[in-house]
């Protein structure tokens, strides 16, 4: 690894990175570069994607309080995942979206997963169509290469025949048949050059027909299943097989917010996601997935709670709940839970200079905060009555950014007048808008209206 | 004694009323009330002095040639005047000639002999009493604080006054420190004399008042004084217990009484307690923060007002020779009599008091009328950012224990942890991001001088179909007849092995070169094609 002082961020990545960060979203590209702290928690997920690219399975937990980069280390291994050929299905639950429900709750999750598909050549979403096309290119260059004539008629039944190959690897797996026959299809539609019924496939493998009627008169033959609430995580298990025959080194499915499980507020339907998300952890711990995994982002409340989370439900705590052995204080990171505590002052200082090299970066030119003023900003941030509990990296990060904007666009600001007043205008966000539209001013001794 | 139609018919001469003396009322919150009327024997009041001057007491026997000067860091005594008694008479004199003659007198230890005299001198003490009092004396000098009443005490006071030849002004003014803290417990009248005596002797000899000294009881200080300006304007030299007496003694309104200042009722056992201690430590450093700004401008006298004029002997009510005896004409800024001040003052108290209220979950409030916007203001930024450290307290006492384990353990900041945690998360860094072979900010920064020059590793791997997909993207015509989600897929493949990122942006239907590389791809693209 070069010299820290030697790493360059390509433009485009730094911009957006910084971008993101200003805008207190957790940044899609770019997070590896302020990566600070978590290391052994890291090093844990790397070896479990090391365990899929291997023909293995996993799920992980990442737990950790509002703010606490829980997002932020999944968009990491995302990012790592990607650069390594792993197929990459992302979605956030919500009240829309569950892994199960009554209205299509858990189809919503699995059609956010397959609109999110990414690889490394489409790292923003939307990959599907171009995972397909990518391997149907390299299926006709392997045969031009191979020494067919690519306008014949064998070129094509070739062509044909090793698509088959492909495919009728997946057809002994649940729902496999429908699923290989869609994707035949496909193909089939991309040699004869017929966007439309290209389109009625893709369509199918998101999920997106309501029943096998709309779906036999959109894609022009009979399906036996359509993809729905009840077997989706199937479907999901195809893809990941799917992906591994086209190249990839497997598949990683990252579901965040899982607090919107905790939060159904029938319990009935709460267990029946429970029991979802306990099936998807079996599957991988018992070999019935292969190079899938599988990594949640919940809450405390979401893992701990006993009334209603995921140890309110007996066979999940009975597999996620500590040993005896860790509950002496030690962190054992084998474990399918990852505890996230917050960032400590100094990682959060640490995170500040980061900041600042980065943005010198951008700007082409030395740091615009030196290191004692970067102290003192994090040492005002975290003086802020009830910073320990309430403050976050997001609300830092947002705020020395904007610091450094200023002074970059300012040529007369100064960092210490910028601080105090940052430090009062984020207080001042909190109060009630009339006070907070009044400056602060000294008090003269008859400062009255009469 | 009669009556007609009911009515008491005396006559006047057995109303006892008019001669029973009536004590003036006082209040330790009030400052209006006059804690005592000085006056020298044979005095006058001088025509024309301003009615409000408390102690307005002159005397023609006064003559020229005054020392003037104005106390700097006094905040509310502008100037003051020292006039020397020109007199021919020395009433205690003698006192004088005894203090000199006893001043080395010593004695062994001795019994405690008790000694009362309205005005002590040493020629009332009996021998015994004399013996106390030289033994007494060298105890205190040697700082050990035995047993004493008034009138020794003030013996000794006297001596400190009148030889400032033999005590220099700086260690009497000490010595006298010291008395007052040492005895005003077992002798609490002297707060009333020597919240006198110790403001004339800064005064006439020019010296700081050492306020740190008496902090701890200043409040007891500006109640019994009957010139509070005097002391008030150290209260930033008293610490915390400084600023609740000069809130004390502006503010109407007294918070520690309040029905709410030992908690709420309804709150119990560690809960009330933590009330009761967050209701006094957040009134004050609520008002705290309204009496910085506001005694702030007393740095700006023209802010202030009209000054005042106070005349009086200094050292009323001791024995002082004449060598020593002089009149003191204090120019000040009357805060005491700033109405507005008060009025305001007093609601911000209030208000303060109603929004610790809030905070203790009690619905009653108190009325405030007059709250200047500026007090508010200052107010709402104090309790807001207590209101959301309680939030955050309770928020972390409501918590169920599991969440302990997702705190982040306490350390002190510092920037060489920093740096080192900094440096080791490039480690991370290296960890996660595909290293390229060169790493470069942009991948056009080698363009060779020819195309003889173009090394194979340049064109990341593509071949020319690619390299013509690209050169058509970025002129904006979309190729015919191929597909363009494959091709921008390989492209963008090799690019992210090669150079970290993609370049292509493909959305289903068409493609676009990335707006930050299209100058990049550009010059690339003149030495690949």
């Amino acid at each position: 690894m070069a010299e820290n002082t030697q790493v360059t961020v390509p433009k485009r990545i730094l911009n957006t990175l910084l971008s993101s960060l200003a805008a207190g979203v957790v940044p899609r590209s770019g997070a590896p570069y302020i990566a600070i702290g978590r290391k052994d928690e890291i090093a844990s997920l790397l070896d479990n994607l090391d365990a899929v690219a291997a023909g293995g399975a996993v799920t992980r937990f990442l737990i950790g309080r509002y703010g606490s980069g829980k997002s932020f280390l999944i968009q990491l291994i995302r990012g790592y995942a990607l650069e390594r050929g792993f197929l990459c299905l992302d979605a956030d639950l919500s009240p829309e979206r569950r892994l199960t429900g009554g209205s299509g709750a858990g189809l919503a999750t699995y059609r956010e997963l397959m609109i999110n598909m990414s690889t490394k050549a489409s790292p923003e979403g939307g990959a599907l169509a171009g995972v397909l096309s990518r391997h149907f290119a390299a299926l006709k260059t392997e045969l031009v290469t191979g020494g067919y004539s690519p306008d014949t008629e064998s070129f094509t039944e070739e062509l044909k025949r090793r698509v088959h190959i492909t495919l009728s690897k997946l057809e002994g797996d649940v729902g496999g048949f429908d699923f290989a026959r869609v994707l035949g299809e496909y193909y089939a539609a991309a040699i004869a050059d017929d966007a439309d019924k290209k389109s009625s496939c893709l369509r199918w493998i998101r999920g997106e027909y309501a029943n096998k009627t709309e779906a036999k008169a959109a894609l022009g033959f009979t399906v036996s299943t359509v993809i729905d609430d009840d077997n989706w995580y199937n479907y999901l298990k195809l893809v990941a097989s799917l992906a591994v025959e086209l190249g990839y080194s497997g598949t990683v499915v990252f579901i965040d917010e899982c607090v919107n499980l905790y939060k159904i507020p029938n319990r009935i339907s709460r267990e029946a996601n429970y029991e979802k998300l306990l099936s998807i952890f079996n599957d991988t711990l018992q070999g019935k997935a292969k190079y899938m995994g599988v990594i949640f982002g919940g809450t405390p409340q979401f893992l701990e709670d006993e009334r209603r989370g995921l140890f309110s439900y007996d066979a999940l705590k009975s597999r996620l709940a500590d040993s005896r052995y860790t509950s002496l204080g030690y962190q054992d990171l084998s474990s399918p839970v990852i505890r996230l505590r917050t960032l400590s002052s100094n990682e959060l200082l640490a995170l500040v200079k980061r900041l600042a090299k980065l943005s010198a970066m951008r700007d082409g030119g030395d740091s615009a905060v030196s290191d004692a003023e970067a102290e003192r900003f994090v040492s005002l941030a975290l003086s802020r009555a009830g910073a320990s509990e309430l403050i976050t990296p997001r609300e830092i990060i947002r705020d020395f950014l904007t610091v450094l904007n200023i002074l970059r666009d300012n040529e007369g600001a100064s960092f210490d007048e910028l601080i105090s007043r940052v430090g009062r205008t984020a207080e001042a966000s909190e109060q009630p808008e009339d006070a907070a539209n009044e400056p602060r001013k000294r008090i003269d001794l008859f400062d009255i209206d009469i | 004694m009669s009556y007609k139609d009911g009515k008491n018919e005396r006559d006047e001469f057995w109303d006892l009323d008019k001669l029973v003396p009536k004590k003036a009322k006082t209040s330790h919150f009030a400052t209006r009330a006059v804690m005592a009327e000085h006056s020298v024997p044979g005095g006058e009041r001088e025509m024309g002095a301003r009615e409000n001057n408390r102690l307005t007491v002159t005397s023609e026997m006064y003559s020229a040639d005054p020392e003037e000067y104005c106390p700097g860091g006094h905040s509310l005594i502008k100037r003051v005047k020292i006039t020397r008694r020109q007199d021919k008479y020395d009433f205690y004199g003698n006192f004088r000639q005894a203090a000199i003659v006893n001043f080395d007198c010593r004695a062994d230890k001795c019994e405690f002999v008790q000694y009362y005299s309205y005005m002590p001198q040493y020629s009332q003490l009996t021998p015994s009493q004399k013996s106390y009092y030289f033994y007494w004396r060298g105890e205190v000098r040697r700082g050990n604080f035995i047993k004493t009443d008034y009138s020794y005490l003030y013996l000794f006071v006297y001596e400190i006054i009148n030889l400032p030849d033999l005590i220099p002004p700086k260690d009497g003014l000490a010595l006298l420190i010291r008395l007052w803290r040492e005895y005003r417990r077992q002798l609490p009248r002297m707060d009333l004399y020597f919240s006198m005596w110790v403001r004339d002797y800064c005064l006439v000899h020019r010296l700081e008042l050492p306020m740190s000294e008496l902090s701890d009881f200043i409040f007891d200080i500006i109640s019994a004084s009957s010139f509070k300006e005097f002391y008030l304007s150290y209260y930033s030299s008293a610490g915390e217990l400084g600023l609740v007496s000069m809130l004390a003694y502006l503010s109407d309104y007294d918070y520690r009484r309040g029905k709410f200042a030992d908690g709420n009722p309804a709150a119990e056992g560690e809960r009330r307690e933590r009330q009761r201690a967050m209701y006094r430590a957040h009134m004050n450093g609520a008002m705290s923060e309204i009496l910085k700004g506001v005694v702030g401008v007393f740095d700006t006298p023209a802010v202030m007002g009209d000054t005042a004029v106070l005349r009086c002997d200094a050292f009323p009510n001791s024995v002082c020779t004449h060598t020593v005896k002089c009149m003191l004409e204090i120019e000040y800024y009357p805060i005491a009599e700033a109405t507005e001040l008060r009025r305001g003052i007093t609601a911000a108290v209030r208000y303060a008091e109603n929004r610790l209220r809030a905070l203790m979950g009690v619905k009653s409030r108190l009325s405030v009328v007059g709250l200047p916007d500026g007090y508010k203001a200052v107010l709402d930024g104090y309790f807001d950012a207590l209101e959301r450290q309680e939030r955050a307290v309770r928020q972390r006492e409501c918590e169920p224990e599991y969440e302990r384990q997702y705190y982040a353990p306490k350390e002190e900041l510092s920037s060489v942890s920093a740096d080192e945690i900094e440096a080791l998360s490039w480690d991370t860094t290296a960890r996660l991001v595909v290293e390229v072979d060169e790493p470069t900010d942009g991948f056009a920064d080698k363009i060779p001088e020819s195309k003889d020059d173009v090394h194979p590793d340049n064109s990341f791997g593509l071949d020319s179909e690619c390299i013509e997909f690209i050169s058509s993207v970025l002129a904006g015509n979309a190729p015919l007849g191929i597909d363009i989600g494959a091709l921008a897929e390989r492209v963008n493949e090799a690019f992210a092995d090669g150079f970290g990122d993609i370049i292509i942006d493909f959305d289903g239907e068409s493609c676009s070169v990335i707006e930050d590389y299209r100058e990049d791809v550009g010059n690339w693209l003149k030495t690949h094609r």
